[in-house]
């Protein structure tokens, strides 16, 4: 059987039966249970990628898996799987009023609905395809944010909705003008695949593809919130259930991103190279600074690590605007420490959330004493996040800034400011969280203790373990020349 | 047949223009409707020119979605939601009307660089489409309404319909289909929301929608 057959039907599986299901921890387990097999099944796939080094292609050669592809694989099943265990605890802490029974069964569904959408963006080698599953996955994740029916839980979602919907829209502005620029070499559909475009790029008109690069680029752009298109973004982190700000900031942010750098890959072939990399460095810088400076006045805790996730963006898209494999290296890496670092704070700020019935920042008090687990760990996550040693985002970003030496060296100045601000403003609004000398305290207990702990512990292991062994690894030559 | 393809698409243009110039939301579906009937009128011309099965789905896929379900829904949504009212750009109408007219002259040169790579024949239809779909970002952008920022998102989605005739025979059917799905599902899960917010606020005023809003 093809692997990427296997490796979907998990999650078309789950799409089917969860809405069927009516109890709600049945439905829970069952929906942890399917995305635990979709990333057993994404095994193979990756293993057969990175170790027979051989693109997997399916469908008609539109799903295909090249090493890139299964790079985001691997993060993407990871994470939904540790996602729908954490939901579990999360979902048996709801008070009931706030989460009736049909808005639960949507829950799962829309769930597993959206990361559907976000594994075939991932594995799409037609870039229609590629479209209709941004654009599915925005629509699911558009119920996911207005889950809680509040006034401000409807704001963001509308907020999300209508920008959005204007990127997705002028995204298929700029797919409709590549498959005109591709349409004299390439016949019908071949026209719409990923492989054929990167093969036959230098024989198009590189200023079309230019002009359909900036489409592409401002339209999955907003969804990857870039400065000037991230204004749905906090607003979205903020008002959705924990769970989903952590899958909107861990995955959907990096697929946006992988879309963008296909493209780029695409225009890195024709004259206009530069091009590409120099719109990824603008934005990449201006979302950085902007991010950075937005954080000091942030009032409440999922806002402020919403910002850190345009700051982190920021940082990804210099790495790939820079371009070189250094570079390259230095942005996947900080892709998954990103990953896996954020999706640990949401959990924790989420059970903060959960105990105290608020998220804002003055509130929240000397946690390390009150609720002692949740406190440190959001001070751990924090410290990963800011790239304190020897968390793996200290070296993806230690790499990143040797990377703009090399290439441009004044660049290295606001990439530096950029990082000491947000360092002092995440630590300076974080601090008083983890101690104080009067602790917030309530006796509101949570429930189901493990699946809330058990997520942030396997991330920030994994965050540290990264730190401590890559640098061994870059040891390696060394040894080898000295022995 | 050219000149008459040319003509529709800029009277596809010209309605944008006045969309941008009403106050009142029952204008906007009216002329939006209008809108639709013109492009299926576009494509259905484009299609006699180039008889290719792409093109015949794409024709039927507009006439189902955009002559015949979305006013339906459109007309429905406008009565339930009893919209008579009058709404502000917000910045005054001449200034619109200038910034406009600026974009479309932006469009005409953009398109102007890459004429040897289109060709004469389609750069005209080509720029006014562009300009087109920046005329529904307009459209979008400077309206305190939750309704006619849908109309911009459906208008922009005539110009992508009016782009992809006009460059190419005909996409592949997938293309084709999502982004017929995009139109409809997109347009229940705004009239949803529409409605909710309607029954939440009691208007459909982005004023209202302002809570999250940053103030320094």
């Amino acid at each position: 059987m093809n692997f990427i057959l296997l490796f979907l039907i998990p999650s078309l599986l789950a799409i089917i039966i969860l809405p069927m299901i009516a109890d709600r921890c049945i439905a829970a387990k069952m929906s942890f249970l399917f995305s635990v097999f979709s990333f057993l099944c994404a095994l193979p796939l990756i293993f057969s990628v990175y170790f027979h080094d051989q693109t997997v292609f399916f469908l008609n050669q539109w799903l295909f898996c090249d090493k890139l592809g299964a790079f985001f694989i691997g993060i993407n099943s990871f994470i939904l799987m540790s996602t729908s265990f954490y939901s579990l605890g999360y979902l048996a802490n709801e008070p009931p009023e706030n989460l009736s029974k049909i808005i639960y069964r949507y829950y799962h569904t829309f769930f597993h609905l959206f990361s559907f959408g976000m594994l075939i963006v991932i594995l799409s080698n037609n870039i229609g395809l590629m479209w209709i599953a941004m654009e599915l996955s925005t629509i699911a994740s558009v119920v996911l944010v207005a889950l809680y029916q509040t006034q401000e839980a409807l704001e963001a979602a509308w907020k999300y909705l209508i920008l959005c919907g204007m990127g997705i829209g002028l995204a298929l502005l700029g797919t409709v003008i590549i498959y005109f620029a591709a349409h004299d070499q390439l016949t019908n559909e071949q026209g719409l695949l990923w492989t054929a475009l990167f093969a036959n790029a230098p024989n198009f008109s590189a200023k079309l593809l230019a002009i359909s690069f900036v489409f592409l680029f401002i339209g999955y752009g907003t969804k990857a919130g870039f400065f000037p298109l991230h204004n749905w973004l906090p607003d979205a982190h903020s008002e959705g259930p924990a769970p989903i700000s952590a899958l909107l900031s861990g995955l959907l942010l990096n697929v946006a991103l992988l879309a963008i750098f296909r493209f780029k890959l695409i225009l890195s072939k024709t004259s206009d190279a530069d091009f590409a990399s120099h719109l990824l460095l603008w934005f990449g810088f201006a979302s950085l600074l902007f991010a950075s400076f937005s954080l000091m006045r942030q009032r409440k805790l999922k806002r402020l690590f919403a910002y850190s996730s345009i700051e982190h963006i920021g940082l990804i898209s210099i790495a790939l605007g820079i371009g070189t494999p250094l570079a390259y290296f230095a942005g996947l890496l900080h892709l998954l420490m990103h990953s896996l670092s954020k999706t640990a704070a949401f959990f924790s700020s989420g059970s903060i959330i959960q105990r105290f019935h608020t998220q804002t920042i003055s509130q929240l008090k000397g946690l390390t004493q009150s609720f002692p687990f949740a406190g440190w760990s959001l001070l751990f996550c924090c410290f990963a996040l800011l790239g304190l040693p020897p968390s793996g985002i200290f070296f993806s970003e230690l790499l990143l800034l040797l990377a703009i030496l090399k290439t441009h060296a004044l660049l290295a100045l606001p990439l530096i400011i950029g990082l000491v601000v947000s360092f002092i403003a995440i630590f300076y609004k974080i601090q008083p969280i983890a101690f104080s000398m009067y602790p917030l305290t309530n006796d509101h207990l949570l429930k189901n203790r493990e699946a809330l702990t058990l997520p942030i512990m396997i991330h920030l292991f994994l965050v540290l373990l990264a730190g401590m062994i890559i640098p061994l690894l870059m040891m390696h030559p060394i040894a080898h020349v000295l022995w | 047949m050219n000149s008459l393809l040319l003509f529709l698409v800029s009277l596809m243009v010209g309605l944008s223009f006045l969309m941008l110039m009403q106050t009142r939301v029952i204008n906007l579906v009216k002329l939006l409707v209008i809108q639709n009937f013109i492009l299926t009128a576009y494509i259905f011309c484009k299609a006699l020119l180039y008889p290719t099965s792409e093109m015949y789905l794409s024709i039927t896929i507009t006439l189902v979605i955009k002559v015949i379900i979305l006013p339906w829904a459109l007309w429905k949504l406008a009565k339930y939601l009893k919209l008579t009212l009058h709404i502000e750009p917000l910045i005054n109408k001449s200034t619109l009307q200038f910034i406009g007219i600026l974009l479309v002259i932006l469009s005409l040169l953009l398109s102007h660089q890459i004429e040897s790579t289109i060709g004469e024949k389609i750069i005209v239809t080509f720029s006014l489409a562009l300009a087109n779909s920046m005329l529904a970002l307009l459209l979008i952008i400077f309206r305190r309404k939750s309704i006619s920022q849908i109309i911009g998102l459906l208008v922009l989605e005539n110009s992508i319909f009016l782009l992809s005739a006009t460059l190419t025979t005909g996409l592949p059917w997938l293309v084709e289909l999502g982004m017929g799905f995009d139109v409809l599902i997109g347009f229940m899960i705004f009239s949803l929301f529409l409605l909710r917010i309607h029954a939440t606020y009691g208007s459909l005023n982005l004023s209202y929608l302002e809570k999250l809003k940053e103030r320094i």
